[in-house]
């Protein structure tokens, strides 16, 4: 009798996998097939718009790039030498030292010949105290905060009140931006006035060769680890954040990379210190806002300006990377979880965070027990094999389908991969991913919701062998 | 055959339902494949022919532009099936040089401009966009009447496409449809729509006058015409400046027109910047600050120390600021001697950049 009611169970229970596993990647693929309808008529329209005009014009508005750095010492010079080759007519730097243990604050102090300036901060969220701003003689739109420990948050905060921009860029003080970037990110504030935010492709510099501070040859890492983050990255950004961004649905700007407008994002009250999924949950905030006052406010994903970064190569830093961003979300919904299906809240309230919360927040959970019961199921049920494998290859077929539908993307507009070998490598991950690598991120995400309900909050080091450029 | 045909009969439902999409699935998956490799294929062929294509054409194209060779020498090198991809490799090259040389990728491009004109005809907003561009770029004058018309296209891109295309000392004739036009624009923003207008020059100046006055124009188009005149250094707005700040309500407007009158105003006009001083609005204080440095005299230097304690830290910037450039420094260095307190570090900040 007991061991009937167990087997109803771990039926039902199949089937609420089977029910969750459509659901999710239903919803993939619409993103995709939104973000290929909009991809391409972006480019066209990327076509009847000279960027470079911008250079020209005075009208382009000036920004404020605001780059928090926490013992980046091997990096920062690299990283600070190609933001002040930027294409842009009007911008300044602040890099925030959030009381670096190492030697970062005296390098930058003595590489880039600064000296300590008055400067009075404009902005009143509340922060770790500044111990000194530092100008370059040499770059006099080169600054340098000096700050007390506080986290990556608290130091973009500082540079939000100084800055006297109109537009802010955050980014990490250990990625590269290319050339035009800034320039491409700030046309959807021009062309919209109550765009707020917008967030651009992060992609992945493990592998590439990188000279003065920008990234000269596009190529696979030779790590297998970086490889498929390198495809994870195309996926979430060329069909995730696009097709997202065309449902009018956006819930993220990355920290890593991302233009805010300085009022909004003042009046907002920056970045929430004590979170460390802090890049959405400003975004939900901001969009939040919007819906408050009764004027929504524009949020945008632009999938042409890149942002290069390092990813991790080994298993244990990945793992913990992936722990912490999901007790980010955890913490998103922890202060935000009565958007979650309210009207009010426009497709962020309907769509976004209904796809994050059932999804993406507690799909883990669902996709692990799922796999126990799977595993149960076949060493002692009695499963039809021609179930299990057709299961099994739905999986597989689901995620190689999805994924080569964004290397695809990625081939008919951007090409960054030039190599053909590259193309062919990308192509054969897409089917190698399903096995280990989808298992592996599941079990990172369920960590991560442990740690979260054990109250950990810690960062975890990311460990960087730096660009390797000359 | 048949034993596949038992087999499928025998399954369920579900079964069959979850093979069919795998297999959908599977077939799609295959189908990006060889979509991605076909557009490698095409794109490394396209791309190889058209290096080809531009190592012909640019020793040529570069002895007329450079030397005194003739347009018909390229014209010569460019087969029928070739025109717009050349239009294209002429429209890249214009962005890249001025005057002279300009005028004469002009020449060069001119017969092969007609057939791009009905591109504005085609139903896909992006097509008339860039066909736009490329009119726009490379035969301004030519087809001005065209572009002129696309500011009522329906589609905004294109319409902002025509705006650009026109802002330029070379169509002044235009100004006057182009600043009415901005009203159109309104969701811009007005910084850019701004430096846009400016690209015409001060030719442009009468009829943007018109726009800064017409209490008829959405106040945001108004708020443009003041900063393009702000840009242009027109010195005859300065009256209806001070007449917008004192009657106008549109804060973003009156601070415009602040703005405009502290660049071109004269001292008369230092009473409305000082009633300006104490409006309710954070913006207009800074602006009225601003204008006041610039407009004021000895007796406005106390008036600007007291906004440097203003609640609002633009205000005291700005405050500060107009101290700095308006004769105000000893008052500064007093102002900076204070033990702490924000408009003692505004204080030692204007002192720092004026000794930098």
């Amino acid at each position: 009798m007991i061991l009937d009611v167990f087997w109803a169970g771990i039926e039902i229970f199949n089937w609420i996998v089977l029910a969750y596993f459509s659901l999710l990647n239903l919803t993939y693929l619409v993103t995709t097939v939104a973000a290929f309808a909009v991809i391409r008529r972006y480019v066209l329209r990327l076509k009847s718009v000279h960027v470079q005009d911008l250079l020209t014009s005075s009208g382009a508005p000036p920004v404020t790039i605001v780059a928090a750095a926490y013992n980046e010492q091997a990096v920062v010079a690299d990283s600070v030498r190609s933001l002040l080759s930027l294409e842009y007519p009007d911008y300044r730097i602040f890099i925030v030292n959030d009381g670096s243990g190492d030697g970062t604050l005296a390098h930058l102090l003595e590489q880039f010949d600064m000296a300590p300036v008055a400067m009075v901060p404009m902005g009143s969220i509340a922060t770790r105290p500044v111990r000194g701003v530092y100008r370059s003689r040499r770059h006099p739109d080169l600054f340098v905060i000096d700050k007390e420990n506080g986290g990556a948050a608290d130091a973009r905060n500082v540079g939000f009140n100084y800055a006297r921009t109109p537009l802010l860029c955050v980014i990490d003080a250990d990625s590269l931006l290319e050339r035009d970037a800034l320039l491409r990110m700030v046309r959807p504030f021009l062309e919209h006035a109550d765009t707020v935010a917008a967030g651009g492709i992060i992609r992945v510099a493990n592998g590439c060769t990188v000279r003065s501070g920008f990234v000269r040859d596009v190529r696979l890492p030779g790590n297998l680890l970086a490889r498929l983050q390198v495809l994870e990255y195309l996926r979430a950004f060329l069909s995730a954040r696009v097709g997202w961004d065309a449902l009018e649905a956006n819930f993220i700007v990355s920290g890593a990379f991302g233009v805010f407008r300085r009022d909004a994002i003042v009046r907002a009250g920056g970045y929430d210190t004590s979170t460390i999924g802090e890049d959405m949950e400003l975004t939900v905030r901001l969009q939040r806002a919007g819906h408050d006052s009764g004027r929504p406010q524009r949020i945008e994903f632009i999938p042409d300006p890149v942002c290069w970064t390092e990813v991790p190569e080994t298993l244990r830093v990945l793992g913990r990377q992936r722990d912490r961003w999901h007790r980010g979300l955890l913490q998103v919904f922890d202060r935000h979880g009565d958007v979650v299906g309210n009207p009010r809240y426009g497709r962020l309230g309907m769509l976004a965070m209904p796809y994050l919360y059932f999804l993406e927040l507690y799909g883990p959970l669902i996709e692990g027990a799922g796999y126990i019961a799977f595993i149960i199921t076949v060493l002692f049920g009695e499963p039809s094999l021609l179930y299990v494998a057709a299961f099994l290859a739905l999986a597989l077929a689901f995620g190689v389908a999805l994924s080569v539908a964004a290397v695809a993307l990625e081939e008919l507009i951007f090409r960054r991969y030039s190599r053909f070998s590259d193309l062919l490598r990308l192509l054969g991950l897409s089917v190698i991913e399903a096995f280990g690598y989808r298992q592996l991120n599941t079990w990172w995400r369920i960590r991560g919701t442990i740690s979260y309900f054990r109250g950990i909050e810690s960062w975890g080091r990311m460990e960087r062998k730096g660009f390797g450029g000359a | 055959m048949s034993g596949v045909g038992e087999l499928l009969a025998g399954l369920d439902r579900l079964l069959l339902w979850i093979i069919g999409v795998t297999l959908a699935l599977f077939a799609v998956a295959l189908g990006f494949t060889l979509l991605t490799l076909a557009l490698r294929w095409r794109n490394d062929l396209r791309a190889r022919a058209r290096r080809g294509l531009e190592a012909r054409w640019e020793p040529a194209l570069m002895r007329v532009v450079v030397a005194d060779g003739r347009p018909d020498e390229v014209h010569a090198l460019v087969q029928p099936r070739q025109r717009l991809f050349f239009v294209e490799y002429l429209l890249r090259f214009a962005q890249r040089v001025r005057g002279r040389e300009l005028e004469i990728v002009r020449e060069i491009a001119a017969p092969y401009l007609p057939a791009l004109r009905e591109q504005l005809q085609s139903r896909h907003a992006e097509r008339r966009a860039r066909a736009l561009q490329t009119l726009a770029r490379l035969g301004p004058r030519a087809f001005a009447a065209d572009i002129a018309a696309s500011l009522d296209d329906p589609a905004p891109l294109v319409a902002m496409v025509a705006a650009r295309g026109l802002a330029s000392r070379e169509t002044p004739e235009y100004a006057g449809p182009l600043v009415r036009s901005v009203q159109r624009f309104r969701h811009w923003n007005p910084a850019y729509l701004a430096s846009l207008l400016t690209g015409m020059g001060v030719e442009a100046i009468p009829a943007l006058r018109q726009a800064f006055v017409d209490g008829s124009l959405d106040p945001v188009a108004r708020r443009v015409a003041a900063d393009a005149l702000h840009a242009l250094d027109d010195i005859g707005a300065g009256d209806a400046a001070a007449e917008a700040v004192r009657i106008e309500q549109d804060e973003e407007l009156v601070a415009a027109s602040l703005r405009l009158l502290g660049r071109i105003g004269r001292p008369e006009h230092a009473a409305v910047a000082r009633a300006a001083l104490d409006s309710r609005s954070d913006l207009i204080r800074a602006r009225a600050a601003h204008a006041l440095g610039t407009l004021g005299g000895p007796q406005d230097l106390l008036r600007l120390r007291a906004a440097m304690d203003d609640e609002a830290p633009w205000v005291g910037l700005a405050a500060a600021e107009a101290l700095l450039g308006g004769g105000g420094v000893a008052l500064l260095q007093d102002a900076a001697a204070a033990p702490d307190g924000r408009a003692a570090l505004l204080a030692h900040e204007m002192v720092a950049r004026r000794l930098a």
